[in-house]
């Protein structure tokens, strides 16, 4: 039955594999730092599963562990733990002091419970909750690479939370940061970047603006006439740009307010799809369709894709509209900054035999090969 | 530092334990059967770190005691053991192997699939390497790629092996009398009589049993199996949720709570522990909502992807949030196609009169032919539904 064994273990997995891996809660420590009468204070709560993971703390060998037990370990247990999590303020190492050790119960378990009173030499003029200060955990991640800590801070002028993994060990903790302004700046500056670094809403942009100096003719698009007036071709740009940000503003609002949760599944090719089907519109010549009308309806779909950005990236519960606007702001400052580049280049070499065959036939060409590859590569095709 | 939309969880009271007082029930190096050897594979890998064959003996034994005792922290434990090779091109066969246990058990099948074909390849005349491709493929309902393995099984480690897999592939494609006589013949075979065997044969016996629609005979057979080894979390489970079904369901809070303290209990059986006091009015169930409540909330914080059954359930089934239900339901039929999954992806388009969301399941079914008589009602009242439409949604 030796090779039987072992088929019988992949039948588990494939009938009840669910039901094997999700049967338990994976583990987690729960750290908190409160300010209680101008004394820092830091408690870390960690199950006594894992402690004996790491310590294997069954002494007597009954197969159970005693709060004797335990203690009788005490000493290597503290050493152990102030050496795995770090406080500093400023830039500079926390003393936590003496540890004081008792038990909490929680939903999975009994916890060791340690609990420190820190101190922290700070300039004499900053308050202690308002300095930079932050923690760093790596207790149980070599035992265990799903652990995790789940930090609480508590203060009286800012209240967060934060998550720490092997991959993110440490976090800062700095009330002034929760500052509504300080949000928004901070979103304004995710929402720029994502743009710029995503190519595929940069190739949908450009590929929506590049017929805006051209006046269609019923002839095909590489003898279109360059414009004459600067006006209407601004006018046909921010129709585009303003159709498109109506869009994904209302489905990322949808989105991150929970009353949307579309699948990464299909958002993720349809955007790639979207950035086909605006390149193809540019070389159907006048039957095209309108390009604000794609703008405003593929924008729904970009708004998709904005807000798994924005949930991965996370929201502050205090500062959510600040955090929301400052992203769709960044966004559009983004795009923006994008059509400032690309109008005055375009609006120069409109009149080119350039512009329309390389830039509009050709570019429309490979931004179609493009797409099609990312449409491919995101449904699993390739 | 990141902030979560989610609230923290509230702290917890701290107290001072009596000495003698028991803070863990369940020493993990203490199991029975394994007192001294997990314990020497722990210190060996811990000395010598970087020693793959010491790092994969410990990842093997950690990762088997995750399967048995359904517990992910020890999935984590195989994991972190093997970090310094999660991306290593050149490794022998049991390590990609191993790691494509790993990657499976935490919903990466494309990996994990890639990794055992990289084991087998190297060794193909391991069966488990074959039987853990057999069982990826059953998940993802590729019945056809299924079928080839069943067939080179056959040809590599001989017809009797083999019909243990044909047995499975026939309950779970509409032919569960058949499967049933196989398995019978399978679990009285003098080959098959170690521990482990009889519980997944009782299992899968069972299993044939229910999709045959004779609960009766399935429920029997568990309760049998599980007096003889009561540590079988998969056979607990299973039984716990299928009294519950029956509406037996004192039953199922004895078979699910089994003189275990609640905090040390699975999520899973937590669950079911909780659908059986809703379903008994035993007064435990505003204490067992609140457990799996704070549960959850401390699954969320973690910001994880991996959907989670007993959070389906307790949104589907205990009805905690139908909407929230159906959408995660959406999403997890994409990863895996189960039967309990397809069962609660039904009830909750039909809770919800959103019949046609639910189409993806009897596609499924009807190109598998999967049916068992809970789901084949829910398929027909679906099909009856005026939401529906047939074809996709």
């Amino acid at each position: 039955m030796k090779a039987t064994l072992g088929f019988l273990c992949g039948l588990l997995c494939a009938l009840l594999l669910g039901n094997v891996a999700w049967a338990h809660s994976s583990s987690n420590s729960y750290l908190t730092l409160s300010m209680l009468a101008e004394h820092l204070t830091l408690r870390a709560d960690v199950h006594l599963r894992d402690l004996d993971l790491v310590f294997d703390l069954d002494e007597n060998r009954d197969g159970q562990v005693t709060w004797a037990e335990t203690q009788s370990r005490s000493a290597e247990i503290m050493s152990w733990m102030t050496q795995g999590i770090v406080l500093k303020a400023s830039g500079k190492s926390c003393s936590l002091g003496p540890t004081d050790l008792k038990a909490s119960l929680h939903a999975d378990g009994t916890y060791l419970s340690a609990l420190w009173t820190p101190t922290c030499s700070v300039d004499p003029k900053e308050r202690l909750d308002e300095a930079r200060l932050s923690l760093r955990y790596t207790l149980i991640f070599t035992q265990d690479n799903l652990h995790r800590a789940l930090l609480k801070v508590d203060f009286s002028n800012h209240q967060s939370s934060a998550l720490l993994s092997p991959e993110r060990p440490e976090v800062d903790v700095n009330a002034a940061d929760s500052h509504p302004l300080r949000v928004l700046g901070r979103y304004v500056i995710e929402g720029v970047w994502h743009i710029w670094i995503g190519l595929d809403h940069i190739a949908f942009l450009l590929s929506l603006l590049v017929l805006a100096p051209l006046e269609s003719a019923k002839r095909t698009v590489v003898h279109w006439q360059a414009a004459r007036h600067l006006r209407p071709v601004v006018m046909d740009v921010l129709a585009v740009v303003t159709a498109f940000t109506i869009a994904h503003s209302i489905t990322l609002a949808l989105t991150i307010t929970g009353l949307l949760t579309p699948s990464p599944d299909w958002v993720e090719p349809a955007i790639a799809l979207s950035v086909v089907l605006a390149a193809f519109n540019n070389l159907l010549g006048n039957s095209s369709l309108k390009r604000w009308r794609l703008a405003f309806i593929f924008g729904l779909v970009h708004g998709f894709g904005f807000a798994s950005v924005l949930l991965d990236v996370g929201l502050p519960a205090s500062s959510l509209l600040a955090a929301l606007g400052g992203f769709n702001l960044g966004v559009e400052l983004g795009q923006l900054a994008i059509v400032g580049a690309f109008l005055p280049l375009a609006w120069t070499f409109r009149k080119t035999d350039f512009y329309r065959w390389v830039v509009v036939a050709g570019g429309s060409l490979v931004v179609i090969v493009v797409g099609l590859f990312w449409t491919l590569q995101r449904i699993g095709g390739l | 530092m990141t902030s979560l939309l989610a609230m923290p969880l509230a702290a917890q009271e701290r107290f001072l334990p009596a000495s003698s007082a028991v803070v863990l029930a369940s020493s993990v190096y203490a199991k029975e059967g394994r007192l001294s050897r997990l314990r020497q594979l722990d210190q060996t890998r811990r000395a010598q770190p970087q020693n793959l064959d010491a790092v994969l003996a410990y990842a093997r034994a950690v990762f088997t005691l995750g399967l048995n005792e359904g517990d992910l922290r020890w999935y984590g434990s195989a994991k972190a053991a093997l970090e310094p090779w999660l991306n290593a091109e050149q490794l022998p066969a049991e390590g990609y192997f191993l790691r494509g246990l790993i990657k499976q058990g935490f919903h990466d099948f494309r990996g994990g699939l890639a990794d055992i074909n990289r084991a087998i390849a190297l060794d193909a005349h391991q069966t488990e390497f074959w039987s853990w491709r057999f069982a990826l493929h059953l998940l993802q309902a590729d019945i056809s790629l299924a079928s080839e393995d069943t067939a080179e099984i056959a040809r590599l480690f001989g017809e009797t092996e083999a019909d243990i897999y044909r047995a499975i592939l026939l309950y779970r494609t509409g032919q569960p009398f058949q499967a049933v006589q196989m398995l019978t013949r399978a679990i009285r075979s003098p080959q098959n009589q170690d521990v482990s065997s009889q519980d997944w044969l009782s299992f899968h016996l069972g299993e044939a049993h229910r999709v045959a629609g004779q609960t009766e005979q399935t429920i029997a057979i568990w309760e049998d199996r599980l007096k003889l080894n009561g540590k079988s979390h998969l056979l607990r489970l299973s039984l716990a949720e299928l009294l519950n079904q029956k509406g037996q369901y004192a039953k199922a809070q004895a078979i699910a709570i089994n003189q275990t303290d609640i905090p040390s209990l699975t999520d899973a059986l937590l669950m079911q522990a909780l659908l059986a006091s809703r379903g008994a009015k035993d007064g435990r169930e505003v204490v067992l909502a609140q457990q799996m409540e704070a549960r959850l909330q401390a699954q969320a914080l973690r910001q994880e992807k991996l959907i989670e059954r007993p959070k389906l359930i307790y949104q589907i089934d205990y009805g905690k949030d139908l909407a929230a239900g159906l959408a995660l339901s959406i999403e997890n039929w994409q990863l895996q196609r189960e039967p309990a999954d397809a069962v609660l992806f039904v009830k909750a388009a039909l809770a919800l009169g959103q019949a046609q969301a639910a189409f993806p399941v009897v596609d499924w079914a009807e190109r598998t032919r999967y049916t068992d008589p809970q789901l084949r009602l829910l398929i027909q009242q679906l099909k009856a539904h005026p939401s529906w439409k047939g074809g996709r949604p």
